[in-house]
């Protein structure tokens, strides 16, 4: 009984040393769920466009900051919004990274606001 | 003068709860563990300042630096994805996916994916790091 005792602490001290706990930071992304939307209004809607360089919120012709663009998306008040005003459109050029995508998308997810891909509809695709 | 020999009373040390006890705290690491699927990709995660702590979920789609997808910690092609993805979510009460992106992919390439991820239906937990400024 005393090895048996003995080969169950081992076992339990293995377990708690090789064990890597892990938590895991992000952000919630509220996708609207469903198929592609082929409409072209804007009226209204939140839009934020990326190129590799800089920002653009609402089409503006000067860019902001993100640290602007923070503030103007928190301004916007979106969870006091019902869903459907909460959607922000986000266009973004093929050659931007992840890493500045994410922070726009974490920036819209923080403000409350739904976020919605911008997408240009290719040859042969669509409905 | 002899005096009387007191009988002496070995202490005994209850060994068998103790095993017992080891073995239920072994049963408990081996119940509550989750082993991580994707140990063998190498990912950095992109960092933001609005970062929270987020639940675990068992669903995780990853994208390497290379642009190459892996769900469950399994090559997976982007056609694939969505079918997989529904088998995947199908059974569970959770409809959390984790998603990884690396840092470095371009969004040509992961653009495709989120619109699979939307298409879903699924709550999407993106990971990321934490980065005040």
């Amino acid at each position: 009984m005393v090895s048996f005792s003995d080969i169950a602490f081992l076992l339990i001290i293995f377990f708690i040393l090789t064990t890597t706990f892990v938590r895991n930071y992000g952000q919630d992304l509220d996708l609207p769920s469903g198929t592609r939307d082929t409409r072209e209004e804007r009226d209204g809607v939140t839009t934020i466009t990326i190129s590799p360089d800089e920002l653009y919120y609402n089409d503006e012709e000067e860019p902001v900051t993100l640290k602007d663009l923070r503030q103007r998306l928190q301004a916007q008040q979106f969870a006091a919004r019902p869903a459907a005003e909460r959607i922000v459109l986000v266009e973004s050029a093929p050659s931007v990274l992840c890493e500045k995508y994410y922070r726009v998308v974490a920036a819209v997810a923080n403000a409350g606001g739904v976020l919605a891909m911008l997408e240009e509809e290719r040859e042969g695709e669509g409905k | 003068m002899r005096l009387a020999q007191r009988s002496r009373i070995l202490p005994r040390v209850p060994l068998a709860p103790m095993g017992d006890i080891a073995f239920l705290l072994i049963i408990f690491f081996m119940v509550t563990s989750v082993f991580i699927r994707e140990a063998h990709l190498e990912v950095t995660l992109p960092e933001a300042a609005e970062i929270e702590r987020l639940r675990d979920a068992h669903v995780s789609v990853t994208m390497d630096r290379d642009g190459k997808l892996w769900l469950q910690g399994e090559p997976c092609g982007v056609q694939e994805l969505l079918l997989r993805l529904d088998t995947e979510l199908g059974t569970r009460v959770d409809k959390t996916v984790m998603l990884k992106i690396d840092k470095d992919v371009h969004q040509a390439s992961f653009a495709p994916l989120l619109r699979i991820l939307s298409e879903t239906g699924a709550r999407i937990a993106w990971l990321g790091q934490d980065r005040r400024y």
